[in-house]
């Protein structure tokens, strides 16, 4: 009995004082000094907590974003390396329509018929410098026929079988050309060197010939048509036996860089020109 | 039997690889010769008149794929396979560096026959750049036959082994 009343008047006790305190208490905007202690005991713990938490949170979203953006990054990579692998293709593409261009404006330039042709590979034993085209007896390429590309004289077909013919390069030794200096218009034969060039041997000892004077084909050999580019004068000297003048020639063709040539198939209009035979073209 | 085959097969893919992309790592006139290489390893492993008649048909096959004069080298190839041959019985000459030697002095006979040619047809301009290659090459070759030799013969223990032959 007592224990129970003890405990009603406790409860009465708190509620009222709950209500005298809510009735009672002014309601300023600054904070008295009991809620301003509570409120600096309590500032500290929530800073740390909401700080946590929002690093927490960002952490989070960071992961999930990082997720994102690696997927993302991964098809980017996939896109760049597609883009560049078609830009390679296109890129290649170009310059081969380039090459193919400078061909036919040469087959243009020319009144006879040509056949273009791509290298298909090269000298066995490295000690000859020939080439393998994939062109042959079945496209009207034979022996003898001259092989040429936009920047000049490449060299002439030395054998032929039904699809794939050989070429000797203007730089072998074993092949021989009848050249002349454009300037002067002096004639010589060219062939090949072992020094990586050619060689234009029995020019006229009074020839006026000059480094850098270009050397074209003279036509008189019945092989080359008239005036193709073959090279450039790098040095002139006197011959073994003081009689003739020669000059080493740095070939017009970059021969590392060849993919497609043109062969010229027949002698039509007349670049021969040996004396008797007509005029040239 | 078996063994011709298989240097029959090695021919093939050396030659198909010396005339197309080799040319486009090193500088055509001085890329080794895998070819002679290959009659090299022929020499050492091969019975005389099989192996003589692999290292004959090689040479002719190289003849018609360069610019030289049809057996010219079918005659070195086979003379650099007695050579090596002789060598090999003489003296047991078996290490890898041994058979690059080989493959260097085959290459450097070889370059010189032709160079030997070239000067019967009309001399030809020979300057440091001629003498550059004749020892260049050899050596470029020896190298190449030190990577080429222990392939062959990890192929060909291979090749046995399914062939029978052992």
């Amino acid at each position: 009995m007592f224990r129970s009343v003890r405990n009603i008047s406790v409860i009465l006790l708190l509620l009222g004082a709950g209500l005298v305190i809510l009735l009672s208490s002014p309601q300023r905007p600054e904070a008295g000094l009991i809620r301003g202690t509570l409120y600096a005991l309590l500032q500290p713990f929530q800073e740390a907590v909401s700080t946590a938490q929002s690093r927490v949170r960002n952490i989070w979203s960071s992961y999930i974003y990082l997720t994102e953006v690696r997927e993302h990054n991964r098809k980017l990579t996939q896109e760049v390396a597609r883009l560049l692998h078609e830009r390679a293709i296109l890129l290649a593409k170009d310059q081969e329509n380039r090459r193919l261009r400078k061909l036919l404006d040469l087959k243009r330039g020319y009144d006879f018929p040509s056949v273009v042709g791509k290298i298909i590979g090269e000298d066995a034993s490295g000690w000859y410098r020939t080439l393998f085209i994939n062109r042959g007896l079945d496209d009207g390429v034979g022996p003898k026929m001259p092989v040429a590309v936009a920047e000049g004289v490449v060299g002439r077909i030395t054998e032929s079988s039904a699809s794939v013919s050989k070429a000797l390069l203007i730089t072998d030794p074993g092949l021989s050309l009848d050249c002349r200096v454009a300037r002067t218009r002096d004639r010589g034969v060219l062939s090949g060197t072992l020094q990586g060039g050619c060689i234009l041997r029995y020019l006229d000892h009074r020839s006026g010939v000059k480094e850098r004077d270009e050397v074209v084909t003279s036509g008189m050999d019945g092989v080359f048509p008239k005036d193709m580019p073959v090279g450039a004068v790098r040095q002139i000297r006197q011959s073994g036996q003081g009689l003739f003048l020669e000059a080493l020639v740095d070939p017009a063709v970059d021969f590392s860089k060849l993919e497609e040539v043109l062969i010229i198939v027949a002698k039509r209009g007349g670049f021969d020109v040996r004396p008797g035979l007509g005029a040239d073209r | 039997m078996s063994d011709l085959l298989f240097v029959l097969g090695a021919g093939f893919a050396l030659l198909i690889l010396q005339t197309t992309s080799l040319g486009f790592t090193i500088s055509p006139e001085y890329k080794p010769d895998l070819a002679l290489i290959l009659v090299v390893w022929a020499a050492l492993r091969m019975d005389l008149l099989v192996g003589a008649g692999f290292a004959f048909m090689t040479g002719m096959t190289v003849d018609m794929l360069s610019g030289s004069h049809l057996g010219l080298f079918a005659l070195m190839y086979c003379a650099i396979f007695l050579a090596c041959g002789r060598a090999h019985t003489a003296f047991q000459v078996d290490s890898p560096m041994g058979r690059a030697i080989m493959a260097v002095l085959g290459c450097f006979v070889a370059g010189s026959a032709v160079a030997a040619l070239r000067w019967v047809q009309g001399p030809p301009d020979f300057g440091w750049n001629a003498l550059l290659w004749l020892t260049a090459k050899p050596l470029i070759t020896g190298a190449g036959a030190l990577l080429v030799f222990p392939a062959l013969d990890r192929l060909h223990s291979g090749y046995s082994r399914i062939a029978g032959s052992y």
